[in-house]
């Protein structure tokens, strides 16, 4: 019953998981309904029912409709409290445009904050995400505070901040280089937080830009030498080099063609080899940027972004599952080849784990440098995963012999499910 | 698309991949259609069995138990070096069509080979592998086969049936609710009506579903159930005179090259002479030439060959240099670059790309990448250059629409960066060449590909 967004989209067949997402599905509230009052252990998101596309003047139809919207009223109207030994409260800064903490208290901590002395100190988009959720209450600060360099009790005296307030202190006042929060990172970081992640700044948002990080221990990723040769294929090497007869000379091919001269050769494989001639970019080469560092270069690496984990810890965070570049899609053009360069360079050599190293799609889809790009529309993120994609690596023609025979298999990194769905079929279930 | 598409018979029946439908009613009789066995379908590996219109002469296979094995290798180099096989036995030969700016080739046995070895052009009136023939055979009664695209196309008609089907079937319980609740005042629902429901999806989803539109159908087996197209309008003259007169058909069909492919073959494999007409009103036939790799180049860079980033450019003239980002070019060097990894390339306008690549072929897989090209201008020499500033001025707008159609067609976008060089073209003389001479091994080796993937990240899912 629910409208969707994506319905003109729904003719097309899902073409992965990972292309689904289900927050961008209105939820249907009938079934949160049920979840309301419930314990909060053992909750599971419930999943969607069937769709219809037109009103056909059932009084079942126009029932479940009603149903639909007392629900959604319902669970609107689910009365939210908080408790006096929660309230958190803050006060602003304006010298850092920072808010502080005293008591700093609960979850939210775990993942937000920095603890200094006795006062936790809050980043702008996280005393703005706080403030939004309605989690703190941040006061303006009292003038007397400000005077003593410690400030005092009477933060209570402040005046509340509002939301509006907030929005116009924290967006886009802060010193430094680039050093300033715009409503295009704000809102990648509020919804990604919404949606689970934790993450932080990356680095402190100062230097013209990031540090190089060059490829560490290569050798382990070499996969050619594992592909075992047999004792025959040894031979057949060395044979190869003696009874190749190599005619005319190559340089005269290369100059007026053709590159391949007749004469004989032993295998395609010596073919691919002499017309493998264009250069192309060495992924296990020390990196370098290409292009003059500048301050307002868009494509710097704003947030690190670490999946839910019980286990985070604010103190030893470790290296970032992600690394997030926000961009103004308004602003900022798809990047140039240079521009990619550059941005990729300064996140590290991300190889493909080692299970993956047998499926050329998945290996040569995960590249071996990686990036998201949060490119922000008006408040509506779009990501982008680009990954530095290693073809000249991966010589086919090499694998040929190894392929499978007739269609069917081999390398397919997204198995079944490849069949074309009945167009209509696909958008009425929703449900997964 | 492994056992999805090859199990193709099976398609009708279950439209859906996804456990989706737990409460759409099902049409029975579209479920229940019988099963035909497969009828067999061609040895693909072993018709393609040569990655290129070359030949290779690989050594016996050394067996260390087998000392004969040996023997049998000593006599192969011998007579291999007093009778040397050439890896050219065939040299084809192609005409270049300054009209549709291909190159044309005729000849049946060239046809065949270049098709089957290495996928190589496009029958000018089938979809992708020359078959017009065939299937004129097809419909004339010779034969009971079907051909690929048949296939398809009664494939779509089962689908559309289908659709029908499940259409009426959903009118019939919303009828039967209606008639429960009192409601029904007035008849059915018409059959327009559903004719409109089962076609509504049905336009995007030929050209969507069908990732393999470009001859892979060839692997995709019939159930065997009668085409219903055999009632379908959209038979052209030319198809009902063949049904006629089944005696003698002449092929009428001719394998047409891009000029990426043409050059390919001819400067980089040496498999392919390409005549040129001398002027426009004699015949190719009449009074061919033939070019040299330099002059191909400066005519195909001269062509009106462009990029599916729809990068402005004027296309230079034979007289005048070559741009170093002359489109052809920098599509060539593309394919060339990924021709020379092994993979097979082939054109992606259908899939608003420049390039596909498959896996050995297209009748042994999916294309499992399209390929954008996109010029580079990183080198100092285009510093303040009005190329380098136009290179920055492609929006997020275009990228999502292209990366959106490859993710429909289940594809994977790689932007492939082609670094451009400053100018190398003097007209000749400079380098120590003739006249209009280039060293092209030199040219390509100025360029630089780099390839990156993009693909959508979706919040929910990464987690």
């Amino acid at each position: 019953m629910m409208a969707d967004e994506d319905e003109d989209l729904a003719h097309l067949r899902k073409p992965n998981d990972e292309d689904d997402d289900p927050s961008d599905e209105t939820p249907d509230f009938r079934l949160f309904e049920k979840l309301i009052g419930q314990d909060a252990k053992g909750l599971t998101l419930p999943k969607r029912g069937d769709k219809d596309f037109e009103p056909h003047a059932t009084s079942l139809q126009l029932s479940t409709l009603e149903a639909s919207r007392q629900a959604m009223h319902h669970v609107l109207s689910w009365q939210r409290t908080h408790t006096s030994k929660k309230h958190l409260l803050g006060t602003y800064d304006p010298e850092r445009n920072m808010v502080f903490v005293e008591k700093a208290q609960g979850e939210n901590f775990m993942t937000i904050g920095k603890a200094k002395g006795r006062l936790t100190w809050l980043l702008p988009e996280e005393a703005l995400f706080l403030i939004e959720k309605g989690s703190l209450d941040c006061r303006w600060p009292v003038k007397e505070s400000i005077e003593n360099e410690e400030p005092t009790v009477e933060v209570e005296e402040g005046v509340p901040m509002s939301l509006q307030g907030a929005y116009a202190a924290f967006l886009g006042f802060e010193a430094g280089v680039g050093g300033k929060l715009t409503l295009e990172m704000y809102t990648v970081y509020a919804s990604l937080k919404r949606s689970g992640y934790v993450i932080f700044r990356a680095g402190a948002w100062d230097d013209e830009r990031a540090e190089l990080q060059p490829p560490k221990d290569i050798s382990v990723e070499d996969g050619r030498s594992a592909n075992g040769h047999g004792w025959s294929s040894f031979f057949s090497e060395i044979w190869r080099r003696l009874g190749s007869l190599t005619t005319g000379d190559a340089t005269k091919g290369l100059i007026y063609g053709p590159m391949i001269r007749p004469g004989l050769y032993r295998s395609y494989t010596d073919i691919y080899r002499l017309l493998e001639i264009v250069p192309c970019h060495d992924h296990k080469s020390p990196p370098n940027f290409m292009l003059e560092p500048n301050s307002s270069n868009p494509y710097r690496i704003t947030f690190d972004i670490y999946k839910p984990d019980g286990k985070f810890k604010k103190t030893n965070r470790g290296p970032p599952d992600y690394r997030i570049c926000v961009i103004n899609a308004r602003d900022t053009p798809v990047p140039t080849g240079a521009q990619l360069n550059d941005l990729l360079v300064t996140t590290p050599y991300d190889p493909p784990p080692p299970h993956q190293t047998n499926n050329l799609y998945q290996k040569l889809k995960h590249g071996s440098r990686n990036v998201i790009l949060a490119v922000v529309d008006n408040g509506i993120p779009s990501y982008l995963r680009v990954s530095d994609a290693n073809f000249s690596d991966e010589k086919l023609y090499e694998r040929v012999g190894r392929a499978p025979r007739g269609k069917g298999g081999g390398f397919r990194g997204r198995g079944g499910g490849r069949g074309r769905g009945g167009g209509r079929g696909q958008g009425r279930g929703r449900g997964r | 698309m492994a056992s999805a598409t090859v199990d193709s018979g099976t398609m009708p029946q279950q439209p859906n991949s996804t456990p989706s439908q737990n409460s759409a009613p099902q049409p029975e009789s579209a479920l229940n259609n019988p099963r035909h066995p497969r009828p067999r379908r061609p040895r693909y590996a072993d018709i393609h069995a040569k990655p290129l219109p070359l030949s290779v002469y690989p050594l016996p296979v050394f067996i260390p138990q087998n000392p004969l094995s040996l023997v049998q290798i000593a006599i192969t180099i011998i007579s291999h070096l007093f009778f040397p096989p050439t890896s050219h036995p065939i040299i084809h030969s192609g005409h270049f069509s300054p009209e549709t700016e291909s190159v044309h080739v005729t000849d049946p046995e060239a046809i065949r080979a270049l098709w089957e070895h290495g996928f190589w052009g496009k029958g000018t009136l089938s979809r992708s592998e020359p078959q017009w023939l065939e299937q004129g055979k097809l419909r004339g009664g010779n034969g009971g086969g079907k051909m690929s695209s048949e296939v398809t196309k009664s494939r779509r008609q089962d689908r559309k049936q289908f659709k029908l089907e499940r259409a009426r079937i959903l009118a019939e319980t919303i009828e039967k609710q209606l008639q429960e609740e009192g409601k029904l005042s007035v008849g059915v629902i018409s059959d327009a009506e559903l004719g409109k429901a089962a076609d509504g999806n049905g336009v995007n989803e030929d050209d969507a579903a069908d990732p393999t539109d470009d001859g892979s159908q060839g692997a995709q087996i019939s159930d065997g159930r009668t085409p219903l197209l055999a009632t379908a309008p959209q038979e052209d003259e030319l198809e009902s005179v063949i049904s006629h007169s089944t005696a003698a058909i002449k092929d009428m069909e001719y394998l047409q090259l891009t000029p990426e492919e043409a050059f390919f073959l001819s400067y980089a494999l040496g498999a392919l002479q390409i005549h040129l007409p001398t002027s426009p009103q004699t015949p190719p036939s009449n009074n061919p030439k033939t070019p040299s790799s330099a002059h191909l180049l400066r005519l195909f860079g001269s062509t009106t060959t462009t990029l599916a980033s729809c990068i402005p450019s004027l296309p230079p003239s034979l007289t005048t240099p070559i741009r170093p980002d002359t489109p052809f070019l920098l599509r060539y060097v593309a394919y060339h670059h990924f021709r020379s990894l092994g993979w097979v390339v082939r054109p992606g306008i259908k899939f608003a790309a420049d390039w596909m690549l498959y896996n050995r072929g297209p009748v042994f897989s999916h294309a499992e990448f399209a390929v954008i090209v996109l010029p580079s201008y990183s080198n100092k020499y285009w510093e303040g250059s009005r190329e380098r500033e136009e290179e920055g001025r492609r929006d997020w707008w275009w990228l999502h629409r292209v990366n959106r159609v490859e993710n429909s067609v289940f594809k994977t976008l790689v932007v492939c960066f082609v670094e451009v060089p400053r100018p190398w073209d003097d007209g000749g003389g400079g380098s120590g060449f003739g006249e209009g001479e280039i060293d092209v091994g030199d040219v390509l080796k100025r360029y630089k590909c780099r390839e990156f993937v993009f693909r959508r990240w979706v919040a929910g899912r990464n987690r």
